[in-house]
């Protein structure tokens, strides 16, 4: 499995998709906390540490779908059952490197904010421990983005509409998990478990459906 | 001898059009199968099912003991398929798309990858700097082609493998073939009728219409033409 780990994160690292995604993302961290060192004005009850940790969330979901259909190599049905031969490996195999490949990617692009919320905490006097447990809830998130974006991306042969159903997707889940808990803990958890059902589901499929090429007549 | 293919009364229909009727075939460790025939006869999608790679309609296919119609993703792991379509570059440099392909079969190890990958992109006469989506048709059939002979699996199933080849490259991929026959392993060739001439097979049949019409088999390898020759005689 290593040679297609490899392989996929060979492919992520020739496109410019995850350092746009890190210079926008640090970027508008960085723009927030400079425009409102006190936090928003109109939320004078939270820190600016804590309206950094929404704004962090909010710019995750929005980015990092896209940074992984971008970067990763989008194979599409016929395709990976040909990669599939050649490399004598379960199509399950290929989709949970393309998974990892993009969880470390997004783990790269989530690490990149650290500064920023470093700077935030500093500032709003808030405990330092508060930094890795949300980076930790981050990753959680992360565990989701990419099975999801994957998922697509192999279900669906067209980047744009793999990266628009992968986010609204993601922000249909965020928005129903926020609701019933919008502790980062707890939201990083829910994230991390239904990323984890939802590669098993993935894992069973693929071995089920990407067995074979389409028919034609030959 | 063991067998190492094993097809019995493979049929494949797509709706209402027969591509395969009741083919029956094997072929042993060694020995190299000819599967002659005009376009359209079947042979693409014959070699399709027994590489697992579609599913028959009806019959049984064992790959080196294993049945590829139960456990078609158990059975690839003996195989190695060249035809269309072939694996995607997704950017990959000829170098890295060699060694993902070798690297991912089991006990290998990834120094032995890398050499490898050097003798292989020597032998084939390919640039391993260059990203395999700028290489020809005819280039990425080479690499393909290349990648499988280098694995020497069990079973080698080939799809019109030196049709887009020049005279220079055939005649190093004729004697890399007979090699990895003489190593033991089975190999099935399929060849359109006006295909030049290899000495790499054992036996030649041919198809037509989806039905094996004739085979011809010959103790000691001999030029192809000559069998197709003689399997022509045979239908008349």
């Amino acid at each position: 499995m290593r040679a297609i780990i490899v392989r996929e994160l060979i492919v992520m690292a020739r496109t410019p998709a995850l350092p746009v995604a890190i210079f926008a993302y640090v970027g508008l961290l960085l723009a927030f906390v400079l425009a409102w060192p006190a936090g928003v004005p109109v939320s004078t009850h939270s820190s600016v540490y804590t309206q950094l940790g929404v704004l962090q969330w909010g710019l995750l979901a929005a980015i990092s779908p896209w940074a992984v259909t971008r970067a990763s190599a989008m194979e599409h049905r016929d395709a990976l059952v040909a990669l599939s031969a050649a490399t004598a490996r379960r199509p399950s195999v290929h989709l949970a490197s393309k998974v990892v490949a993009a969880l470390i990617a997004l783990i790269t692009l989530e690490v990149s904010g650290v500064p920023v919320a470093v700077l935030a905490q500093q500032m709003a006097a808030s405990p330092i421990a508060l930094v890795p447990r949300d980076l930790l809830s981050q990753f959680g998130f992360a565990i989701l983005v990419a099975v999801a974006t994957v998922a697509w991306a192999v279900g669906v042969n067209n980047p744009l509409a793999a990266w628009a159903g992968a986010t609204v997707t993601i922000a249909a889940w965020l928005g129903l998990a926020w609701m019933w808990t919008p502790a980062a803990t707890e939201l990083g958890l829910t994230c991390a478990a239904a990323g984890m059902l939802g590669a098993a589901g993935l894992a069973g499929w693929s071995d089920r459906s990407l067995v074979y090429l389409g028919e034609t007549t030959t | 001898m063991t067998t190492m293919i094993r097809a019995l009364s493979v049929t494949k229909r797509f709706g209402a059009t027969i591509a395969l009727e009741g083919i029956d075939l094997d072929v042993a460790r060694g020995e190299c199968l000819g599967l002659a025939g005009p376009h359209g006869a079947g042979r693409t999608t014959l070699l399709r099912v027994l590489a697992a790679l579609t599913p028959p309609t009806a019959g049984s296919v064992v790959i080196d003991g294993v049945d590829a119609v139960r456990r078609p993703l158990d059975a690839r792991s003996h195989v190695a398929y060249v035809g269309e379509p072939l694996p995607p570059g997704s950017g990959l440099l000829v170098r890295e798309h060699l060694a993902c392909v070798l690297g991912s079969r089991p006990a290998r190890t990834a120094q032995t990858v890398s050499s490898t990958v050097d003798e292989i992109l020597e032998r084939a006469r390919l640039a391993g700097d260059v990203p395999v989506d700028a290489l020809s048709e005819g280039l990425r059939q080479r690499l393909a082609l290349a990648a499988s002979l280098a694995l020497a699996p069990p079973v080698l199933l080939l799809d019109d493998p030196l049709q887009s080849l020049d005279a220079s490259a055939r005649a190093i991929f004729v004697t890399w073939l007979t090699e990895v026959r003489d190593r033991g392993t089975a190999i099935i060739l399929s060849l359109t009728d006006d295909e030049p001439v290899t000495s790499v097979c054992h036996q030649v049949a041919r198809l037509e219409k989806g039905r094996l019409a004739s085979r011809v088999r010959a103790s000691e390898p001999a030029p192809i033409e000559s069998r197709l020759t003689a399997a022509e005689a045979g239908d008349a």
